[in-house]
Protein backbone atom coordinates (compact mmCIF):
# COMPACT_ATOMS: atom_id res chain seq x y z
CA UNK A 1 0.00 0.00 0.00
CA UNK A 2 1.31 3.54 -0.24
CA UNK A 3 0.05 6.79 0.16
CA UNK A 4 0.92 10.15 -1.09
CA UNK A 5 2.90 13.29 0.69
CA UNK A 6 2.45 16.89 -0.24
CA UNK A 7 5.35 18.75 0.31
CA UNK A 8 4.53 22.97 1.51
CA UNK A 9 5.09 23.53 -2.55
CA UNK A 10 2.91 21.28 -3.84
CA UNK A 11 4.98 18.63 -5.00
CA UNK A 12 3.51 15.03 -4.56
CA UNK A 13 5.34 12.25 -2.97
CA UNK A 14 3.93 8.60 -3.58
CA UNK A 15 5.68 6.27 -0.85
CA UNK A 16 5.06 2.87 0.81
CA UNK A 17 3.16 3.10 3.86
CA UNK A 18 5.87 1.57 5.71
CA UNK A 19 8.44 3.84 5.05
CA UNK A 20 5.72 6.90 5.41
CA UNK A 21 4.65 5.29 9.29
CA UNK A 22 8.67 6.14 10.22
CA UNK A 23 7.02 9.06 11.13
CA UNK A 24 4.90 9.34 13.97
CA UNK A 25 2.78 12.05 13.14
CA UNK A 26 1.98 10.66 9.90
CA UNK A 27 1.07 7.05 11.37
CA UNK A 28 -1.03 8.57 13.58
CA UNK A 29 -2.63 10.54 11.19
CA UNK A 30 -2.99 7.56 8.96
CA UNK A 31 -4.74 5.70 11.79
CA UNK A 32 -7.25 8.55 12.76
CA UNK A 33 -8.49 8.62 9.00
CA UNK A 34 -8.19 5.11 8.66
CA UNK A 35 -8.56 3.30 4.28
CA UNK A 36 -7.93 6.23 2.55
CA UNK A 37 -6.50 7.39 -0.43
CA UNK A 38 -6.27 11.25 0.34
CA UNK A 39 -3.13 12.76 0.16
CA UNK A 40 -1.52 13.97 3.34
CA UNK A 41 -0.54 17.55 3.28
CA UNK A 42 2.99 18.50 4.66
CA UNK A 43 2.87 22.77 5.22
CA UNK A 44 5.99 22.71 7.15
CA UNK A 45 8.32 20.26 4.93
CA UNK A 46 9.24 21.60 1.42
CA UNK A 47 9.90 19.01 -1.59
CA UNK A 48 13.92 19.01 -1.15
CA UNK A 49 13.92 18.20 2.42
CA UNK A 50 10.69 16.38 2.04
CA UNK A 51 12.81 14.27 -0.64
CA UNK A 52 16.17 14.01 1.62
CA UNK A 53 13.56 12.26 5.45
CA UNK A 54 11.81 10.27 2.45
CA UNK A 55 15.56 8.76 1.81
CA UNK A 56 16.32 8.22 5.34
CA UNK A 57 13.17 6.59 5.66
CA UNK A 58 13.69 3.91 2.73
CA UNK A 59 16.87 3.14 4.38
CA UNK A 60 16.19 2.17 7.57
CA UNK A 61 12.29 1.09 6.41
CA UNK A 62 13.49 -2.53 8.34
CA UNK A 63 14.67 -0.88 11.57
CA UNK A 64 12.73 -2.24 14.94
CA UNK A 65 10.94 0.70 15.89
CA UNK A 66 13.26 2.51 18.36
CA UNK A 67 11.65 2.54 22.44
CA UNK A 68 12.58 5.58 24.15
CA UNK A 69 15.46 5.94 25.75
CA UNK A 70 15.61 4.68 29.01
CA UNK A 71 17.81 6.94 30.38
CA UNK A 72 19.49 10.24 29.70
CA UNK A 73 22.91 8.84 32.08
CA UNK A 74 25.78 10.50 30.01
CA UNK A 75 27.98 8.06 31.60
CA UNK A 76 26.25 5.28 28.80
CA UNK A 77 25.51 7.88 26.07
CA UNK A 78 27.76 7.35 22.77
CA UNK A 79 27.77 9.97 19.86
CA UNK A 80 28.40 7.26 17.26
CA UNK A 81 26.75 7.89 14.28
CA UNK A 82 26.59 4.57 11.83
CA UNK A 83 28.13 5.81 8.59
CA UNK A 84 25.71 6.01 5.87
CA UNK A 85 23.85 8.16 8.35
CA UNK A 86 27.15 9.88 8.53
CA UNK A 87 27.10 10.47 4.83
CA UNK A 88 23.50 11.09 4.67
CA UNK A 89 24.36 14.51 6.94
CA UNK A 90 26.97 15.56 4.74
CA UNK A 91 25.07 18.23 3.94
CA UNK A 92 25.29 22.47 3.83
CA UNK A 93 23.84 23.94 7.05
CA UNK A 94 20.71 25.13 6.24
CA UNK A 95 19.86 21.57 4.90
CA UNK A 96 20.83 20.40 8.18
CA UNK A 97 18.35 22.16 10.29
CA UNK A 98 15.35 21.74 7.55
CA UNK A 99 16.32 17.98 8.10
CA UNK A 100 16.34 18.21 12.07
CA UNK A 101 12.99 20.71 11.99
CA UNK A 102 11.57 18.31 10.10
CA UNK A 103 12.30 15.37 11.77
CA UNK A 104 10.90 16.93 14.69
CA UNK A 105 7.71 18.29 13.38
CA UNK A 106 7.17 15.07 11.34
CA UNK A 107 8.23 12.69 14.83
CA UNK A 108 10.98 10.75 13.59
CA UNK A 109 13.49 10.16 16.49
CA UNK A 110 16.12 8.49 14.55
CA UNK A 111 16.91 11.01 12.43
CA UNK A 112 16.40 13.79 14.61
CA UNK A 113 18.87 12.25 16.77
CA UNK A 114 21.20 11.87 14.17
CA UNK A 115 21.28 15.56 12.91
CA UNK A 116 21.09 16.53 16.96
CA UNK A 117 24.64 14.23 16.98
CA UNK A 118 26.07 15.59 13.99
CA UNK A 119 25.67 19.38 15.10
CA UNK A 120 27.02 18.56 18.66
CA UNK A 121 29.77 16.67 16.58
CA UNK A 122 30.31 20.11 15.17
CA UNK A 123 30.65 22.33 18.24
CA UNK A 124 32.85 20.18 20.06
CA UNK A 125 35.90 21.82 20.87
CA UNK A 126 34.75 25.19 19.94
CA UNK A 127 34.74 28.48 22.02
CA UNK A 128 31.52 29.76 22.71
CA UNK A 129 32.27 32.66 20.48
CA UNK A 130 33.01 29.95 17.82
CA UNK A 131 29.99 28.67 18.39
CA UNK A 132 28.33 31.73 18.04
CA UNK A 133 29.83 32.20 14.58
CA UNK A 134 29.10 29.31 13.37
CA UNK A 135 24.92 29.62 14.04
CA UNK A 136 24.82 32.87 14.23
CA UNK A 137 23.81 33.65 17.71
CA UNK A 138 24.18 36.82 18.97
CA UNK A 139 26.17 37.08 22.63
CA UNK A 140 23.02 38.80 25.11
CA UNK A 141 25.62 38.53 28.26
CA UNK A 142 26.62 41.73 29.24
CA UNK A 143 30.35 41.97 29.83
CA UNK A 144 30.43 41.40 34.10
CA UNK A 145 27.93 38.54 33.58
CA UNK A 146 30.39 36.63 31.25
CA UNK A 147 33.41 37.44 33.05
CA UNK A 148 31.37 35.89 35.91
CA UNK A 149 30.53 32.72 34.58
CA UNK A 150 33.90 32.37 33.04
CA UNK A 151 35.59 32.67 36.40
CA UNK A 152 32.87 29.98 37.98
CA UNK A 153 34.29 27.45 35.07
CA UNK A 154 37.56 28.50 35.96
CA UNK A 155 37.59 24.78 37.60
CA UNK A 156 37.61 23.42 33.95
CA UNK A 157 40.54 24.98 32.15
CA UNK A 158 42.15 22.78 30.24
CA UNK A 159 40.21 19.41 30.68
CA UNK B 1 16.99 31.98 9.32
CA UNK B 2 16.64 27.87 9.14
CA UNK B 3 19.37 27.72 11.91
CA UNK B 4 17.97 30.66 14.05
CA UNK B 5 14.76 29.09 13.80
CA UNK B 6 16.01 25.57 14.43
CA UNK B 7 18.06 26.55 17.59
CA UNK B 8 14.97 28.78 19.14
CA UNK B 9 13.41 25.45 19.75
CA UNK B 10 14.24 24.47 23.18
CA UNK B 11 13.62 20.95 22.97
CA UNK B 12 15.99 20.70 19.79
CA UNK B 13 18.97 22.55 21.71
CA UNK B 14 18.36 20.29 24.77
CA UNK B 15 18.52 17.29 22.58
CA UNK B 16 22.05 18.59 20.84
CA UNK B 17 23.30 19.46 24.21
CA UNK B 18 22.70 15.49 25.17
CA UNK B 19 24.43 14.53 22.38
CA UNK B 20 27.60 16.60 23.31
CA UNK B 21 29.49 13.86 25.48
CA UNK B 22 30.03 14.94 29.14
CA UNK B 23 32.45 10.78 29.72
CA UNK B 24 34.55 8.96 26.90
CA UNK B 25 31.54 6.43 26.00
CA UNK B 26 31.37 2.77 27.83
CA UNK B 27 32.93 1.26 24.52
CA UNK B 28 36.10 3.58 24.54
CA UNK B 29 36.38 3.29 28.02
CA UNK B 30 37.05 -0.77 28.42
CA UNK B 31 41.10 -0.17 28.46
CA UNK B 32 41.13 3.01 30.09
CA UNK B 33 39.69 5.11 32.48
CA UNK B 34 36.68 6.95 32.13
CA UNK B 35 36.96 10.89 31.91
CA UNK B 36 35.42 14.09 32.34
CA UNK B 37 34.54 16.31 29.91
CA UNK B 38 32.20 19.14 30.72
CA UNK B 39 34.67 21.81 28.58
CA UNK B 40 32.58 21.72 25.49
CA UNK B 41 29.39 21.78 27.46
CA UNK B 42 30.58 25.07 29.45
CA UNK B 43 30.74 26.74 26.82
CA UNK B 44 27.73 26.06 25.13
CA UNK B 45 26.40 27.63 28.34
CA UNK B 46 28.20 30.57 27.57
CA UNK B 47 27.15 31.28 24.48
CA UNK B 48 23.47 33.20 25.04
CA UNK B 49 21.42 33.42 28.44
CA UNK B 50 18.63 30.82 26.43
CA UNK B 51 21.21 28.06 25.59
CA UNK B 52 22.74 28.83 29.27
CA UNK B 53 19.03 28.55 30.77
CA UNK B 54 18.47 25.29 28.61
CA UNK B 55 21.52 23.40 28.70
CA UNK B 56 23.04 24.14 32.90
CA UNK B 57 20.53 21.58 33.21
CA UNK B 58 21.97 18.76 31.36
CA UNK B 59 25.57 19.53 31.74
CA UNK B 60 24.24 18.85 35.75
CA UNK B 61 21.94 16.00 35.01
CA UNK B 62 24.70 13.41 35.93
CA UNK B 63 27.14 13.68 39.70
CA UNK B 64 29.43 10.84 39.48
CA UNK B 65 31.61 11.40 42.42
CA UNK B 66 34.75 8.76 40.97
CA UNK B 67 34.87 10.99 38.03
CA UNK B 68 34.06 14.53 39.18
CA UNK B 69 36.75 14.92 41.76
CA UNK B 70 38.44 18.02 40.47
CA UNK B 71 34.33 19.94 40.43
CA UNK B 72 34.77 22.28 43.40
CA UNK B 73 32.24 21.87 46.26
CA UNK B 74 30.91 25.38 46.11
CA UNK B 75 30.13 24.48 42.22
CA UNK B 76 28.39 20.66 43.36
CA UNK B 77 26.19 23.14 46.01
CA UNK B 78 25.33 25.55 43.41
CA UNK B 79 24.05 23.12 41.15
CA UNK B 80 22.63 19.97 42.97
CA UNK B 81 19.41 20.39 42.53
CA UNK B 82 19.89 19.79 39.01
CA UNK B 83 21.03 16.03 39.40
CA UNK B 84 19.13 13.71 38.21
CA UNK B 85 22.01 10.88 38.14
CA UNK B 86 23.88 10.54 41.46
CA UNK B 87 26.69 7.82 41.98
CA UNK B 88 30.12 7.72 44.21
CA UNK B 89 31.12 9.73 46.93
CA UNK B 90 27.11 11.20 47.49
CA UNK B 91 27.04 11.43 50.98
CA UNK B 92 24.81 14.27 51.69
CA UNK B 93 21.94 15.57 49.84
CA UNK B 94 19.13 17.85 50.83
CA UNK B 95 15.88 17.52 49.20
CA UNK B 96 14.34 21.45 48.74
CA UNK B 97 10.90 20.08 49.31
CA UNK B 98 8.34 22.61 49.29
CA UNK B 99 4.53 22.78 51.19
CA UNK B 100 2.78 22.04 47.33
CA UNK B 101 4.97 19.12 46.55
CA UNK B 102 3.19 16.39 44.99
CA UNK B 103 3.81 12.76 45.69
CA UNK B 104 5.00 11.89 42.21
CA UNK B 105 8.12 14.27 43.26
CA UNK B 106 9.10 11.65 46.13
CA UNK B 107 8.47 8.76 43.69
CA UNK B 108 11.32 10.78 41.34
CA UNK B 109 13.40 11.37 45.05
CA UNK B 110 12.90 7.44 45.52
CA UNK B 111 14.74 6.68 41.94
CA UNK B 112 17.78 9.62 42.98
CA UNK B 113 18.14 7.84 46.29
CA UNK B 114 18.89 4.82 44.90
CA UNK B 115 21.76 6.09 43.12
CA UNK B 116 23.83 7.34 45.89
CA UNK B 117 25.04 4.39 47.55
CA UNK B 118 27.06 5.97 49.88
CA UNK B 119 24.45 8.45 51.15
CA UNK B 120 24.57 9.05 54.90
CA UNK B 121 22.65 12.65 55.28
CA UNK B 122 19.26 13.29 53.96
CA UNK B 123 18.12 16.62 54.62
CA UNK B 124 14.47 18.00 53.58
CA UNK B 125 13.91 21.76 53.80
CA UNK B 126 11.67 23.59 54.94
CA UNK B 127 8.88 21.51 55.79
CA UNK B 128 6.10 23.46 57.54
CA UNK B 129 3.18 20.87 56.55
CA UNK B 130 3.34 17.61 58.56
CA UNK B 131 1.01 15.94 56.33
CA UNK B 132 3.97 16.63 53.54
CA UNK B 133 7.12 15.61 56.15
CA UNK B 134 4.91 12.05 56.83
CA UNK B 135 4.51 11.67 53.07
CA UNK B 136 7.89 12.46 52.70
CA UNK B 137 9.28 9.80 55.18
CA UNK B 138 6.52 7.23 54.17
CA UNK B 139 8.40 7.31 50.60
CA UNK B 140 11.85 7.52 51.37
CA UNK B 141 11.50 4.54 54.33
CA UNK B 142 11.11 1.58 52.00
CA UNK B 143 14.27 1.92 49.94
CA UNK B 144 15.87 -0.98 50.26
CA UNK B 145 19.13 0.50 50.18
CA UNK B 146 18.29 3.36 52.97
CA UNK B 147 17.15 0.21 55.44
CA UNK B 148 20.74 -1.50 54.96
CA UNK B 149 22.62 1.54 55.69
CA UNK B 150 23.17 2.13 59.74
CA UNK B 151 24.17 5.81 59.02
CA UNK B 152 21.31 7.50 57.02
CA UNK B 153 19.35 9.82 59.18
CA UNK B 154 16.32 12.05 57.91
CA UNK B 155 17.30 15.16 58.84
CA UNK B 156 14.51 18.35 59.12
CA UNK B 157 15.73 21.58 59.46
CA UNK B 158 13.08 22.23 62.26
CA UNK B 159 13.40 19.18 63.78
CA UNK B 160 9.89 18.47 63.88
CA UNK B 161 10.19 14.82 63.82
CA UNK B 162 9.17 14.81 67.64
CA UNK B 163 5.88 16.22 66.59
CA UNK B 164 4.91 12.88 64.54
Amino acid sequence: MTVILVSSDNQDFKVDKEVAERSILIKNMLEDVGESDSPIPLPNVTSAVLTKVIEYCEHHRNDPVQVPEETDDPRKRSNDIEEWDMKFMQVDQEMLFEIILAANYLDIKPLLDVGCKTVANIIKGKTPEEIRKAFNIVNDFTPEEEAQIKKENEWAEDR
Amino acid sequence: MVTARALETAEIVRLIGLNILLFDPPSRTLAKKKSYLPQTLLNCCLVSKSWRAILLPVLWRCYDGRLMGLVPRLIIVQYRSLFQYCSGQVTDFTVEARDDSKSSNFLGLQELLTRCPRLERLTTCPVTNYGLLRRFIRHVSPLPRLGTMMAVRVTCVRNINKRL
